[in-house]
């Protein structure tokens, strides 16, 4: 058995020119085209991209279902591919949860214990940790969305793994599930001292509980580091509330990109340009009522590095 | 022993597909033998001709449910029940896209070789019942038809029993395999329930009808000596292997091309073969397959 903690200086996940292509001639799809990705230990990290970015083929090789057309897969640094012993050392939810409908939820857990050649004394612990515990008898053909997902989670928890991979986990949830999961997805790192590798097209979501994130998109990672430090390069607006507003944008186009949203300027310029405009703008005889710093969102960020383009556009969750 | 568990508790836990393809053997046999008992206290001629389907020896009404999945022609239809059975254990993963929790936690050769010993382990359980029920049932039949139900139970017979059960358990097992072969083959190349249903029943039903193709080859092409390649089945090779172990001769085939029939090792070794070609190459496709469900 692979000793994760062995390894403790690798990082989690290290992806090397990682690429994916499905068929061939006119079929052929490149679904993922030379990622390079790292995951330190601990972190939330999210995994962000519109659907058919190549976010669930990822998972998929990284669990061993899928064979990279080129490029290496390394886990706790240890190489990682179909039938890699380092496999049984990863909890997975990928894709909504699937189980057979005709056993019950803790039976499921039990196949899946016995599968990976472990015990079934942490079944009742994670049924009542995921709350499914009252309905751990029922037949998993009669659960509803949420409760397939809370068992998925589960289920990837049964082996107790330093690096849970949830793919998007909270899809199916009612609001108030959504919340339960989130905080439980957190305290895995926080309280558990595990690496979480979430992927999600929720940008809210990611930029709630994630710590680092990439983002995929057509199959390629286009951005990735710390959610703070990415926005931070990104942050470079004001906003600027004046009156009359129309002599204001005048005054203020002669030397900086201006568009207009409403009662409200914005301005292509920095925090520190902000006692410049005000010289300006009163040099100009116009009333200002507030200068403010644009604070970025992740949608925001996501739009401005994706050009707003992917075959299903993220959501704000 | 945990991942062959699993598998036992996924195969014991869908009764559905257990039902109607593994306890309908001795449910079905317990059924007829129970109405052909009731009947006999009404109507003394249904509960005959019913009795008559016995052979009239508990040594060989023990022995038949084994014998209808290796015996040709009967294993045509015997072998059906069993052959679904194991292609929805084997594509039901797929089409249940739970491959996907499973792989990761095992060697997939490891999940493909537990999951063939439980589909054998559960289907065996189920002929041992039936084996137990039938003579029991026709013994009680026979008695009230006023039919002998012999041979009588002495220390020789039961040894001399032991023995050929013994050898149509192990015929009936190796038939089991192939069947799994198939099975494992037609669910990893359609990835599908139907499909691997419809390729499981045509590799298992083409297989022993072969022989029609060939002879039809040899009347066309005037080549008798094609109609021999009949010797590498695995169906003509367990019928011969049953005829070397119970009754000490070769398998006297209607096809009479072929006159060199091979020895009890030989038919053994030939269906070991398609037992390790059959499953090898499902195992060496699977490991190498993509699971994109």
């Amino acid at each position: 058995m692979s000793d994760p903690s062995a390894e403790s200086s690798a990082p989690v996940i290290q992806l090397v020119g990682l690429s994916k292509t499905f068929g061939r001639g006119a079929d052929r799809v490149d679904a993922l085209r030379g990622i390079d990705l790292r995951v330190d230990r601990g972190h939330v990290f999210g995994f962000l991209g519109p659907n058919g970015a190549g976010k669930s083929t990822t998972i998929r090789i990284l669990m061993g279902l899928l064979r990279p057309t080129r490029g290496s897969v390394a886990i706790f640094g240890q190489p990682s591919a179909p039938n890699a012993p380092i496999l049984s050392s990863v909890g997975a939810l990928i894709e909504g949860a699937a189980f057979y409908d005709f056993l019950s939820g803790r039976d499921n857990l039990r196949v899946l214990a016995d599968t990976a050649g472990r015990g079934v004394n942490r079944v009742e612990t994670l049924l009542d940790q995921v709350g499914l515990t009252n309905r751990a008898g029922r037949k998993v053909s009669g659960y509803s969305t949420g409760m397939k997902q809370r068992l998925g989670l589960a289920a990837a928890l049964l082996a107790d793994p330093e690096l849970v991979i949830l793919d998007e986990p909270t899809n199916g949830l009612d609001p108030a599930g959504i919340q339960d999961m989130r905080s439980f997805i957190r305290s895995l790192a926080t309280d558990g001292g595990k690496t979480v590798f979430l992927s999600s097209h929720i940008l809210h979501e990611v930029e709630q509980i994630c710590d680092q994130v990439a983002i995929i998109h057509r199959g390629t990672v286009i951005r990735q580091g710390p959610i703070t430090e990415l926005l931070s390069q990104s942050a470079g607006r004001l906003r600027v509330q004046a009156t009359p507003i129309e002599v204001a944008q005048g005054a203020l186009s002669r030397h900086w990109p201006v568009e207009r949203e409403g009662d409200w300027l914005r301005l292509q310029a920095g925090a520190e340009t902000a006692p410049t405009i005000v010289r300006t703008l009163v040099a100009a005889e116009v009333n200002v009522h507030q200068v403010v710093q644009d604070r970025t969102s992740l949608e925001d960020f996501f739009l401005q590095v994706t050009h707003g383009e992917g075959e299903d556009a993220p959501v704000e969750g | 022993m945990r991942l062959l568990r699993a598998e036992l508790r996924k195969l014991l836990g869908n009764p559905m597909l257990t039902g109607f393809t593994v306890w309908i053997f001795p449910v079905g046999i317990g059924a007829f033998l129970a109405i052909g008992i009731g009947l006999s206290f009404v109507l003394k001629t249904p509960g005959q001709a019913m009795a008559l389907t016995s052979s009239g020896a508990w040594t060989t009404d023990s022995a038949g449910i084994w014998r209808a999945v290796t015996a040709f022609p009967l294993n045509i239809l015997g072998s059906l029940l069993p052959l679904a059975f194991m292609a929805v254990a084997f594509a039901g993963e797929y089409a249940w896209g739970t491959y996907r929790n499973v792989l990761p936690r095992a060697h997939r050769v490891a999940v493909l070789a537990a999951k063939t010993t439980a589909l054998v382990l559960v289907l065996s359980a189920s002929f041992i019942l039936t084996s137990i029920l039938t003579p029991v049932g026709f013994s009680i039949l026979r008695r009230l038809a006023g039919l002998n139900y012999g041979p009588a139970v002495t220390g020789t017979t039961i040894s001399h029993f032991a023995i050929s059960y013994g050898q149509e358990m192990l015929l009936g097992l190796m038939g089991l395999l192939v069947l799994a072969g198939f099975a494992a083959l037609a669910a990893v190349l359609t990835r599908s329930i139907l499909g691997g249903l419809l390729a499981g029943f045509g590799l298992s039903v083409l297989e022993p009808m072969s022989f029609a193709a060939l002879v039809l080859i040899s009347r066309v092409f005037n080549w008798p000596s094609v109609v021999e390649l009949y010797r590498f089945t695995a169906s003509y090779n367990l019928d011969n292997s049953r005829a070397w172990l119970l009754d000490g001769h070769a398998f006297q085939s209607p096809l009479t091309e072929i006159t060199q029939p091979p020895a009890l090792a030989g038919s053994l070794m030939i269906v070991a073969l398609w037992i390790v070609v059959l499953l090898g190459t499902s195992a060496w496709l699977f490991n190498r397959q993509d699971i994109g469900e």
